[in-house]
């Protein structure tokens, strides 16, 4: 395909009558990018495209890439403090009848470790890489909905910060990061501290939902012209299938911390059996989110991997076909998963055995994944590199926590290890083999992307090795501890049970994984500062977000691409070629056809503006406040009102055009 | 009936995960019922459903047979057969699913906790 005008031009013949209609400006036309010079087209769109300057700009930005940087970093800073959460557990428990913390301050410590991680660490990052990446690699020039997804990453940190500074006036929900009731209700929760658990979690899910919706529209309806469904990169595959799972599983536990923050706050006996209520229902409520949220990190993961995998192996992924399929199994029977949580409530045999095959069969698409992987790793010729080595060390850990997760798929061994540290050891393994290994391969992969230089190969050779070694030390020793019968959640542990020395080693290992950290830390402060300059593709990968300058500029593309191939630059090795037509002085974008991606009308993106970060204030207040009344409900609702009325009036923006 | 004469490539990727779900949410249901009548229900709906999800991937398989862009005639043949193919795999692998789950029907009492 060449050079081609190919937006439509039916949405908008030149001659068409301008008419105003209430509020909407009519359309104007104004200079398009066809036959521009280079020169002159980016000076346009960089005007067109930029964050306007000063604090109230920075603030205001709807620029995917800025938004998704400042979640990057976010989410960086809430894994260093639930890592030092575990590091002081890991002291506490290095041998027995430490005095160093108290049981109060550990069930804060545990609780707050887990939130952190799965709420405000885990789901965060994964969404956030996709911010970035999603739109550079279906070539579009911002997200869909940038405002929402501005407003979504202003909650994640109001909640986060919420449930911090909790844990700094010793407020912090002390539940488990389930927060099951009736420990958590209002028997036997007394203070504020399981309100802060609910009120957390809502908030970070309606950001995660938020986030969510942006990623499927611009999946769907922003790809680059040729992009049909078989032509997706499978990084956005993924984010397109966890974006889904998102939105049918978050609002789950939505429900459940509504229903919980009711019956401490309002006086309902939802989950209170005395009265009719179901304690229960809880469990599968909750469940029912946390089973896909398991695959909402892990699916992301599993496409950073799809992307690595070729670039270093020097060929496309092998069975493209397969790992589409995988992604979109693994995705549905997520669902139907979650009552292998709940083997130890006494549920009918029958009724539990159809998770349980659903749980093993789950391995079937997980397993062609990994086969899938290992073949184009076969056939290709690979080059060694530090993101490659993560990504062995993911195949190493991924493989032994999804046997343990065999397992426990089955009842009578669940029964037997179910609150032990054979159960810590599991998901330890699935989710830091299955997706922070994936991560940090993917952290050392686009950063050059994100920054413009690389990170040290040397020093992440060490950061490597340090992390497999420290974490395969720290969490292998579980699974024996746990077949001793260590349980989960306990404080201490006396000497006689003969269990010190290999909890001290287990600390010992816990402080070299947290060493790894560290490194890493120093490896990404002194790339971003002193690294080499790393060129538009230094690794000479396929994919669309390689072929925009590193780090991108505000409008990512001068040109749209228009994309022929599943690794576009490796089909097109002259010129890529592009899509023509834009204006040049609005934000506008190519909106495509679901399948085909057939260039279907131009459409405006939202300009930069401050009232997302408003509506988040009124509403991260509202939240705040409704741990203390439920009346807060009614107070919040007109402050929440008036910002999203400010957000949404018609400025006479470009993208109020009808 | 033109979806069934000249296939749905979509129509295992419907068929399968939907059937899949209400076998998983029905036959968690119909436990009970099958404990207090003991009539056998579970693996009659288990087989009827994994026949459902394979009809869906037969219609996929019949998209595909026909070239693909037979239902709707702007789409190209690389994608709809793209999807086709989804459509059977995804056909396959969750009527597996469904009859490992009624098979269980075969080993476990209903009535057993």
């Amino acid at each position: 395909m060449s050079s081609a005008d190919l937006t439509s031009e039916r949405d908008l013949p030149p001659e068409r009558e301008a008419s105003a209609r209430g509020d909407i400006a009519p359309e104007r036309d104004g200079p398009r990018d066809t036959g521009m010079d280079d020169a002159s087209l980016h000076r346009w769109l960089a005007r067109t495209w930029r964050t306007p300057p000063g604090i109230i700009g920075a603030l205001s930005s709807v620029d995917h890439k800025v938004i998704a940087r400042r979640y990057l970093i976010t989410a960086f800073l809430f894994l260093c403090l639930g890592g030092l959460n575990a590091v002081a557990m890991r002291i506490q428990l290095s041998g027995p009848q430490r005095g160093l913390i108290g049981p109060d301050l550990y069930n804060q410590l545990f609780t707050m470790h887990g939130v952190t991680m799965m709420f405000l660490f885990a789901v965060p990052i994964v969404q956030a890489t996709g911010i970035y990446l999603v739109p550079l690699m279906v070539g579009t020039r911002n997200i869909a909905f940038p405002r929402l997804n501005a407003f979504g990453y202003w909650v994640y940190v109001s909640g986060g910060l919420f449930a911090w500074v909790s844990f700094a006036l010793s407020m912090a929900p002390d539940v488990g990061w389930f927060a099951y009731v009736p420990l958590s209700g209002p028997e036997f929760g007394p203070g504020k501290r399981a309100d802060v658990w609910a009120q957390m979690i809502t908030y970070t899910e309606v950001s995660s939902l938020a986030v969510a919706v942006a990623t499927i529209v611009t999946v769907l309806k922003q790809r680059a012209p040729g992009m049909s469904l078989d032509k997706i990169p499978l990084y956005v595959w993924a984010l397109l299938v966890t974006s889904f799972v998102v939105v049918f599983a978050m609002p789950a536990v939505m429900i459940t911390s509504t229903f919980l923050i009711l019956d401490r706050l309002v006086g309902t006996h939802i989950f209170n059996p005395a009265e009719g209520g179901d304690a229960l229902l809880f469990q599968h409520l909750f469940w029912f989110f946390g089973h896909p949220e398991v695959y909402i990190i892990f699916l992301p993961a599993t496409g950073m991997v799809s992307s690595i995998i070729p670039a270093f192996a020097r060929r496309p992924a092998f069975g493209h076909l397969g790992l589409v399929l995988s992604l979109i199994a693994v995705g549905f029977l997520s669902f139907g998963l979650w009552v292998h949580h709940m083997f130890a409530t006494g549920l009918p045999k029958l009724g539990a055995s159809f998770f349980t095959a659903s749980s093993m069969l789950i391995a079937i698409p997980n397993g062609v994944q990994i086969f899938c992987w290992l073949a184009t790793l076969w056939d290709g010729r690979p080059v060694i590199r530090t993101p490659l080595l993560f990504v062995f060390g993911f195949f190493f850990t991924f493989v032994i926590g999804g046997l343990t997760g065999v397992m426990l798929a089955s009842v009578p061994l669940d029964l037997q290890v179910h609150d032990t540290y054979f159960v810590v050891a599991h998901f330890h393994y699935v989710l830091i083999g299955g997706s922070v290994f994936p991560l940090l391969g993917a952290a050392y992969f686009w950063f050059p992307k994100i920054t413009g230089r690389m990170m040290s190969e040397r020093l992440g050779r060490w950061h490597f090795w340090l992390a497999l070694v420290g974490f395969n030390a720290a969490f292998f020793p579980m699974h024996i501890v746990g077949l001793w019968g260590m349980p989960r959640r306990v404080y201490t542990y006396p000497a006689e049970l003969g269990w010190e020395n290999i909890n001290l080693f287990i600390s010992a290992g816990a402080v070299l994984f947290f060493l790894s950290f560290v490194l890493f830390a120093f490896n990404l402060v002194h790339g971003a500062l002193r690294g080499t300059p790393a060129g538009d593709n230094p690794w000479d990968a396929g994919t669309l977000e390689w072929a925009t300058s590193s780090p991108p500029p505000s409008y990512n593309f001068a040109r749209i691409p228009v994309v022929t191939n599943v690794e576009p630059l490796w089909a097109e090795r002259v010129a890529l070629p592009v899509a023509s037509g834009l204006r040049v002085d609005a934000r506008e974008l190519i909106i495509s056809t679901v399948a085909e991606a057939h260039p279907d009308i131009r459409e405006k993106s939202a300009t930069p503006s401050i009232w997302p970060l408003l509506a988040a204030i009124a509403v991260g207040a509202t939240f705040l406040y409704s741990i203390f009344t439920p009346w807060a409900i009614v107070w919040g609702a007109a402050p929440i009102a008036v910002t999203l009325v400010g957000w949404f009036w018609p400025k006479g923006d470009p993208e109020d055009e009808e | 009936m033109r979806a069934l004469r000249l296939g749905t490539s979509w129509g295992g990727l419907l068929s399968g995960p939907l059937a899949w779900a209400i076998s998983t949410q029905l036959n968690y249901a119909l436990v009970h019922w099958q404990c207090n009548r003991q009539v056998q229900v579970v693996l009659p709906a288990a087989l009827l459903l994994a026949v459902f999800s394979l009809l869906g991937g037969a219609l996929s398989w019949r998209a595909k047979r026909q070239g693909g862009a037979a239902f709707k005639p702007e789409r190209t043949r690389g994608t709809e057969r793209f999807v086709a193919d989804l459509g059977i795999l995804a056909a396959l692998l969750f009527a597996l699913v469904i009859i490992m789950q009624g098979s269980a029907a075969l080993i476990l009492d209903e009535c057993l906790r």
